[in-house]
């Protein structure tokens, strides 16, 4: 399957695909977040389908994220937790700076209700 | 299903929803109507509508819908809130740099975001304010029309060399509100809207003390610093840069300073210095403001007269002369030698232009000797003579009987020349004794005693500086005792220089004949008496013996 390769802007994140780990890395605040995120989520509708015995990896290093882009970082983990009900292994590992309090009870609000494995790890 | 209905239709679930108060109040008439709608799905009151399914896929996506909404709400507030203490910290940084930060766009209105330094340095509230207005300067026109054209053409400008060059045009430290402001300018690319667009940055740092510090520097690095007047540094300097034609012909005087060894010496530094100041002046004063005077070193200086021939140049060097002259005699006759040359090509040797100059100046100091050595000897009587009974009175009294007693000794020219000048010179170091201690009606202290025999010493050293050895060696011995019981060397008989012998006989003579705040006069008798009952013991006999019969022979 085609890897999925875009390069961070001011307002957009850097999302890559290596090995059997997506990245998404950066501050999100696109004007249209929805219209951003979605050839994202196709291509990970896409590539969770296909995945079989193997383990998908999400690794979030996201400093600042706007309500839409929330949203649809919610949107991704229910897709996740929707696959993990089918069968499919994936994990998340949410990366936080330790100092950053705030973005720590974020991270927890989006672990919330989760049912796959989601770590916090503190960088 | 079961399951996800029992889940759906839990109301702990619904009250549990948002964790925190403030989102349970917030969505309190959502809930109210997600209760309802689950109260009328359970009592079983609607089971036979068809509606029902509907109603219930409904609700449970509403339920949904709300618990995302609330867990949106608190992860976006928790950004919000983390981003405001990012700025706080960030604002924090920049406000307590001590520097301005200032960004503006095309329409160059300051932006809503500065350093609060910006603030203390336009001594305004900046926000929106044209940059061009904020940098005007009242009294440079060229500078203001430069920021205009520069910020203009930075915005206007096709690629970004084209705004770099634009902007290392402007200067790099200029005057706002009376202080110094160094500023840098960035270009930057500023977030708006999902696109860059191009802004200005500057950063401002007050260099207001620097920049006096430097000022400073550069002024003594180039100034002697006692007379305010340029240094050597300094006519190196134009020398080296000097090559425009209209400057010629070029005049240089070059001066030097009499009697600054000997006022320093006699007076001290401080008067020594006030000389210094007193000649810097006058050459001050009689200088054009094209001309550059400047210190060359010591009691030398020197004048370039730009576009000056000879002929006024010496017309300057009199009038240097006139002015010393009507000077203040403070503390003696200000007096200069001065040379001059004139140097008609910058291809001619400026070495020999120097050497000339000085040449003239040292002859002129030679053939003025004489009438300098004079001036500083007045000055110094002058200074003597404050105190009462040491007046001239008292000088020409001695003179005149010194000048009897020469003659009968039948002493060489040279000798009755110096006798007669120790007449007035004599007690010349007593200028330097505090009034209080010379005039004072009772005995000396131990202490006042000590200061007052150092007048000898202080008399020895003011002749040698003006170049009387002799005079300073019987000046030195004139309170020598015959028997080497006297001060301050203790020197005896003929050790003691005749000049001096002779000094210590007439002036004690004229001591006890003439009043002192000590001591009230006695007659000439009585006062010879004194002389001969110390005669062999303080004074010399031959002299004692020679002086009582001049004296008596007189008053026959």
């Amino acid at each position: 399957m085609v890897g999925i390769n875009i390069e961070a802007t001011k307002s957009t994140p850097e999302i890559k695909f290596a090995g059997n780990t997506l990245t998404i890395k950066g501050q999100s605040y696109p004007e249209n977040s929805v219209s951003f995120y979605a050839p994202v989520f196709a291509w990970v509708d896409e590539y969770l389908e296909e995945l079989d015995e193997g383990k998908a990896i999400f690794e979030f290093n996201l400093i600042y994220i706007n309500t839409s882009s929330s949203k649809c970082m919610m949107d991704f983990i229910d897709k996740l937790q929707e696959a993990f009900s089918r069968g499919k292994q994936v994990m998340i590992k949410w990366y936080c700076d330790p100092d950053n309090e705030s973005l720590l009870e974020c991270a927890e609000e989006f672990k919330e209700d989760v049912e796959f494995p989601f770590e916090i790890i503190l960088v | 299903m079961l399951n996800s209905r029992s889940k759906l239709f839990s109301f702990k679930d619904i009250d549990n929803m948002a964790k925190n108060q403030e989102y349970r109040d917030l969505f309190e008439a959502e809930k109210n109507v997600l209760n309802d709608a689950l109260q009328n799905i359970s009592s079983g009151e609607y089971k036979d509508n068809s509606l029902l399914p509907h109603y219930r896929q409904l609700a449970l996506n509403y339920k949904k819908l709300l618990k995302l909404s609330d867990k949106v709400i608190s992860i976006s507030d928790r950004q919000q809130w983390g981003l405001k203490q990012v700025e706080s910290a960030l604002k924090d940084l920049l406000d307590n740099a001590g520097q301005g930060f200032l960004t503006f766009g095309q329409d160059l209105r300051i932006d809503r975001e500065y350093s609060a330094e910006c603030r203390r340095i336009f001594n305004a509230n900046i926000e929106n304010a044209n940059i061009l207005d904020l940098l005007r300067a009242p009294d440079d026109e060229e500078q203001n029309i430069l920021f205009a054209n520069v910020f203009n053409g930075v915005f206007q400008a096709a690629d970004e060399t084209t705004r770099i060059s634009y902007l290392k045009r402007l200067k790099k430290k200029i005057r706002i509100n009376n202080r110094y402001i160094a500023i840098e300018y960035k270009l930057i690319k500023r977030f708006e809207q999902e696109s860059e667009k191009e802004a200005v940055m500057l950063i401002l740092s007050d260099v207001t003390d620097k920049h006096a510090a430097e000022e400073k520097i550069n002024y003594l690095s180039y100034h002697d610093k006692l007379t305010g007047l340029f240094n050597r540094a300094y006519i190196d300097n134009f020398l080296y840069e000097l090559h425009d034609e209209q400057q010629l012909p070029l005049s240089l005087i070059m001066a030097d300073l009499n009697g600054l060894k000997l006022t320093n010496d006699v007076f001290g530094h401080v008067t020594g210095d006030k000389l210094l100041k007193n000649i810097a002046a006058v050459f001050q004063k009689c200088c054009r403001q094209s001309d550059v005077v400047a210190r060359w070193g010591g009691d030398e200086f020197i004048i370039i007269l730009p576009a000056t021939n000879r002929e006024s140049c010496e017309s300057v060097c009199h009038t240097i002369r006139l002015t010393c002259q009507k000077a203040e005699v403070d503390p003696i006759e200000l007096s200069v030698a001065l040379g001059t040359a004139t140097l008609h090509s910058f291809k001619d040797d400026m070495l020999e232009w120097f050497r000339q100059a000085e040449s003239k100046m040292y002859q002129d100091k030679l053939t003025e000797r004489e009438n300098n050595r004079r001036r500083i000897i007045r000055a110094l009587e002058k200074k003597l003579w404050r105190i009462e009974h040491e007046n001239e009175e008292h000088c020409q009294r001695i003179a005149s009987m010194v000048d009897k007693l020469a003659e009968q000794l039948n002493l060489s020219p040279d000798d009755k020349r110096d006798l007669h000048q120790m007449a007035f010179l004599h007690d010349i170091g007593k200028g330097v004794i505090p009034l209080e201690i010379l005039e004072k009606p009772l005995s000396l202290t131990e202490e006042e005693w000590e200061m007052m025999k150092k007048h000898c010493d202080v008399g020895y050293r003011m002749a040698q500086a003006i170049n009387e050895p002799k005079l300073a060696e019987a000046i030195l011995s004139h309170h020598e005792y015959f028997n080497g019981m006297g001060y301050p060397q203790g020197r005896r008989g003929e050790e003691v220089p005749l000049i001096a012998r002779i000094m210590a006989v007439v002036d004690a003579y004229d001591a006890m004949t003439n009043h002192r705040p000590y001591k009230k006069s006695i007659g000439s008798e009585e006062a010879l008496a004194e002389l001969v009952k110390l005669s062999g013991t303080q004074f010399d006999p031959q002299i004692v013996d020679l002086f009582v019969k001049m004296v008596r022979s007189a008053g026959d």
